[in-house]
């Protein structure tokens, strides 16, 4: 906001047309919250409980597209038009939303080639699970995984569509018997289309020119809830220049007898551009192999998996050759249980040209483990960070290169045996044993069981410090801290509802969440470890072992039917949250992605248009004066219901005010000592720079600073006030929903000089964030702002502001130097509102006394 | 109630019925699953379910004609019916015929479990009876 806005040359209206915008406001509330609460439902289908079909998907599909165009119609009439590129914006996303729907449509804007670093869960239909989830593992855990990047499900399309491979691949549809072999040979015997070929080529240049790769198969569905287990082709070792050629093999392994039958099987159709190709750069490795997160054979034991070979990892994949097998205990710092170390004779080394041949393994290493306890130990350490974040147990492909570091080559769900349906005794048991920190308080916004350490945000929104695993525990539930949440155990917040902006995230990234609390962050001490319980709604001391083993074991992996895929593709261009900090240079319409965006733009410009309703020069005679007790004027407009219908005439008493945020701003702004009678002193000092400065404060020109008007509903205020010297703006709007509650405080100041200002503003900006407003400084603007938080709090900051504003009328003459800031900050909190120089002087030399 | 649940599980989307038959099985259930619903007919004929779960629309048979075979042969058999979109005249055919519930899509897991559950209580008494 620009302090010129302020001072915006005021438009004419009459007071229909402010209600008419006032209206708008309410309306683009409700279809906000409609959206919120279709997309909470949308990622709950996603949680793998629910059974849902086409029809769903459709029906979502309309109603979500209709409330987000119905809150960008209601900012268009709040602002004038003021933002058409987001209605542009809408159509695209709303066009990519329904493509989502169509099975099998790859994006033909989707890139033939994405880099490791680009990839996430989320692009899982466009670069395979497999590739999506080491994406994840890199972007968002930070834990070592191959250089490499991936070549897309569109490049696959474009092999299908070639001419000598299309006939075939429509034979193939058909269901035409041996179609599949001469699809592959079509496939094998065509070149790589140049736009496919010239991608990989631009891919591989940033890498050496000795480099090889592993060329791995990445086919959509692979690794999710169907396995594919070895029904694709990889090829380890390959040199650049044949990538592309490695990449054609790889696509045609599609259509092997095996992979083909497992898919008719699973009722999966195989339609075009289902193949995306991971191309890692090769590790050099010492030893691999795999580790199972939990033992298959006896999940309750609490113990972990380990089987690794010399070399590469073929030998525990293939199941060729024999191996070393270790047991790990699932707690730090991972001791082993048991271990059966091998003759291992031979081992997969890479061939000079391209591929791998089987070496034989140095004698004096053959009885050696193949790997040491310490990187068994780190290993156990990363894999059950992957099991926190993926939420269920792990298979996991590993390396250790020559240097004795340790890489994640590939990891997937582990599918267990059956599950116990109820939670047994001992888990019971365990939980008794635990000390509850928090009974069902608030409101869970994702069920699921999470422990950590207690990362406590404070009022500033600090971050700094908090570590993946961590549990968030947070005041208020503000959109700034998703960029956290996905890597976070569980989150708990004081203040937040079900359909906030933050509990959508939640949801999105599957991560437990109690929201509305109100007492978390006092219950729940920073540094300590606990489990939240989403399920129960309960938080325990302690980390619950049973419990989290217990939600471990019963979870379930991503599901792969086609519904669900297609939800999750849809949900990709709706759900997530780019638009976070309203500060930012990108908050504008043509960096909304997604619906979620969008909303969230729209809400916040749509309170700033509301605040800027004082600014309208009104015409016609609809304002009506305020008698109150002190010397102030102020004329009411009322939008609807916020004089009592009793009031006739002209004038208002106290007692008509029907608006509650006036009544409530009022009773502070006349609590006893607050609104001081006697005039404000003035030094020389400061007579002295109000008279040289020359500003719009001191002439003022607009309408709005000749006038303190009051607009106002039942549940709305918005108050343009001058006081003394000071200007100050508060809107606010009490509604139902928690998270449309909100209050706009700007206060400016004239006729002091700059350290008097600048004094000034440091303890308005003090008192408001230690009341747990988020406080902006711009000159001698300050703009604070309380959102999101139930009504009952909202109401108590708002006769906060009163007060605030009375308090500040006698705050220049008194800011003499530094050490007043903090004084005048401590008497505001323990309601010492009249203060002199002389007070405080008292008030100084009586502490320097002790 | 029956200490070990049998459940016939039809749909003719084989991914349907894998979820469903996993999620019973977690929970103990001895499950059946089928996607030809001709076949899970003949299949009523040999073997005794406390419960059939079944989609509405298929090929051949509807969830309808399950439901109808089922109190033809008088099996102590409890029918319970998944639909996507549901008609007054389809739900009252079936309220007629005696479907011990209808769900619809979309549905959580644990809904659907605690129907077939007291379904099964029904059918097993009545079994006894």
């Amino acid at each position: 906001m620009r302090f010129a806005d302020l001072f915006r040359s005021a438009r004419r209206a009459d007071v229909e047309l402010l209600r008419a915008r006032f209206l708008r406001f309410r309306s683009l509330l409700e279809n906000n919250n409609r959206v919120l609460c279709l997309i909470a439902d949308a990622n709950e289908k996603l949680g793998g409980e629910y059974l849902f079909d086409t029809q769903y998907l459709l029906s979502l599909e309309a109603q979500l597209g209709e409330a987000v165009t119905a809150v960008v119609r209601d900012l268009a009439e709040m602002s004038d038009n003021g933002y058409p590129t987001l209605a542009l914006q809408l159509e695209r996303m709303r066009a990519a939303v329904r493509a989502s729907l169509k099975p099998h449509q790859i994006d033909p804007n989707l890139p033939l080639t994405l880099t490791l670093d680009e990839l996430g869960t989320e692009l899982g239909d466009v670069v395979g699970e497999k590739m999506a989830r080491l994406g994840e593992i890199r972007r968002r855990l930070a834990l070592p995984v191959p250089d490499g990047f991936v070549i897309t499900a569109r490049a696959c399309d474009l092999v299908l569509a070639h001419p000598k491979v299309a006939d075939e691949f429509e034979k193939y549809r058909a269901g035409t018997e041996g179609a599949a072999a001469g699809l592959r040979q079509a496939i094998l015997a065509s070149e790589p289309p140049a736009e496919v070929a010239r991608a990989i080529k631009d891919a591989v240049k940033p890498f050496s020119k000795n480099a090889r790769f592993a060329v791995r198969s990445s086919a959509l569905g692979e690794d999710g809830d169907l396995t594919f287990a070895g029904q694709h082709t990889t090829i380890l070792n390959v040199p650049r220049e044949r990538v592309a050629a490695a990449w054609l093999k790889v696509v045609a392994s599609l259509f092997s007898e095996p992979a083909s039958g497992y898919r008719r099987g699973h009722g999966l159709s195989s339609a075009a551009g289902e193949m995306a190709v991971g191309c890692l750069l090769m590790v050099p490795a010492s030893a691999s192999g795999v580790l199972y997160s939990v033992d298959p054979n006896a999940p309750e034991s609490g113990a972990m998996i380990v089987s690794a070979a010399r070399g590469l990892g073929l030998m525990v994949v293939e199941g060729r050759g024999s191996v070393d097998e270790f047991k790990l205990s699932r707690h730090a710092p991972h001791q082993v249980l048991a271990r059966h170390i091998a003759d291992k004779q031979e081992m997969y080394v890479p061939q000079s040209d391209e591929g791998t041949r089987i070496a034989p393994v140095p004698d004096e290493l053959r009885r050696a483990p193949a790997i040491t306890d310490d990187m068994l130990s780190a290993l156990a350490d990363s894999a059950l960070r992957i099991e926190r974040h993926m939420r269920c147990p792990q298979d996991i492909e590993w390396t250790v290169g020559h240097d004795g570091s340790m890489v994640v080559l590939q990891a997937r769900p582990l599918r267990l045996p059956l599950a116990p349906p109820h939670p047994a005794d001992d888990v019971l048991s365990a939980c008794t044993r635990h000390r509850i920190l928090m009974p069902g308080h608030g409101e869970v916004a994702c069920r699921g069981i999470g422990a950590g350490r207690v990362f406590l945000v404070g009022a500033d929104e600090a971050t700094e410090g908090f570590e993946a695993g961590d549990v968030l525990v947070t005041r208020f539930a503000s959109p700034r801290l998703s960029a956290l949440v996905s890597s976070a155990s569980a989150l708990v917040s004081d203040v937040g509802s079900v359909t906030g902006h933050l509990a959508t995230v939640a949801r999105e990234y599957r991560v437990p969440a109690i929201v509305g609390t109100r007492d978390a962050t006092q219950l729940l001490p920073a540094g300590t470890v606990i489990t939240v319980d989403a399920n129960e709604n309960t938080v325990y001391e302690g980390s619950v072992e049973e419990l989290l083993r217990y939600q471990l074991l019963r979870s379930q992996p991503y599901e792969e039917t086609h519904e669900f895929r297609a939800l999750r593709r849809m949900l990709r261009h709706i759900s997530p949250l780019h638009q976070r900090d309203p500060s930012s240079p990108d908050f504008e319409p043509e960096h909304c992605r997604t619906y979620h965006d969008i909303i969230r733009f729209a809400h916040e410009r749509a309170l700033a248009e509301l605040s800027r309703l004082g600014d309208f020069h009104l015409e016609g005679s609809s304002a009506r004066a305020l008698d109150l007790d002190i010397p102030l004027d102020l004329v009411l407009v009322d939008l609807g219901g916020g004089i009592a219908s009793t009031a006739r005439g002209k004038a208002v008493t106290r007692s008509q005010i029907a608006s509650r945020p006036l009544e409530i701003l009022l009773q502070g702004l006349l609590a006893p000592g607050v609104w001081s009678t006697n005039p404000a002193e003035m030094d020389l000092d400061g007579f002295m720079a109000s008279a040289t400065r020359a500003g719009p404060l001191t002439s003022p020109g607009g309408d709005a600073l000749r006038r303190n008007v009051a607009i106002v509903s039942a549940d709305y205020l918005n108050l343009n006030l001058r006081v003394g010297y000071h200007f100050n703006v508060v809107d606010c709007y009490l509604g139902e929903n928690p998270e449309d509650s909100y209050i706009f405080f700007r206060f400016v100041g004239g006729v002091t000089d700059v350290t008097r200002r600048t004094r000034r503003a440091r303890l308005l900006a003090t008192i408001l964030s230690q009341q747990g407003f988020t406080t902006d400084l711009s000159g001698e603007l300050i703009v604070g702002r309380l959102q999101g938080v139930p009504q009952p709090l909202c109401e108590e900051q708002l006769r906060m502001v009163g007060r605030l504003i009375g308090f500040s009328r006698q705050l220049d003459i008194l800011l003499r130097d530094d050490r007043t800031v903090d004084q005048l900050v401590n008497a505001f909190l323990e309601s010492r509102f009249h203060m002199t120089i002389d007070t405080l002087m008292k008030e100084r030399d009586h502490a320097d006394e002790h | 109630m029956p200490t070990n649940i049998d459940v016939m599980v039809l749909d003719d989307e084989p991914t349907v019925c894998e979820r469903l038959k996993d999620f019973f099985e977690k929970d103990g259930m001895k499950v059946e699953t089928f996607t030809e619903s001709s076949r899970a007919v003949e299949r009523l004929a040999e073997q005794r379910f406390h419960v059939v779960v079944t989609d509405l629309k298929m090929k051949g048979p509807t969830g309808i004609d399950v439901l109808v075979a089922v109190k033809n042969q008088n099996l102590p058999t409890e029918v319970i019916v998944i639909t996507g979109y549901r008609t007054m005249d389809v739900t009252r055919a079936a309220e007629c015929v005696g479907a011990y519930a209808f769900l619809d899509k979309p549905f959580h897991l644990e809904q659907l479990r605690d129907l077939v559950k007291k379904a099964a209580k029904k059918a097993g008494s009545r079994s006894e009876a």
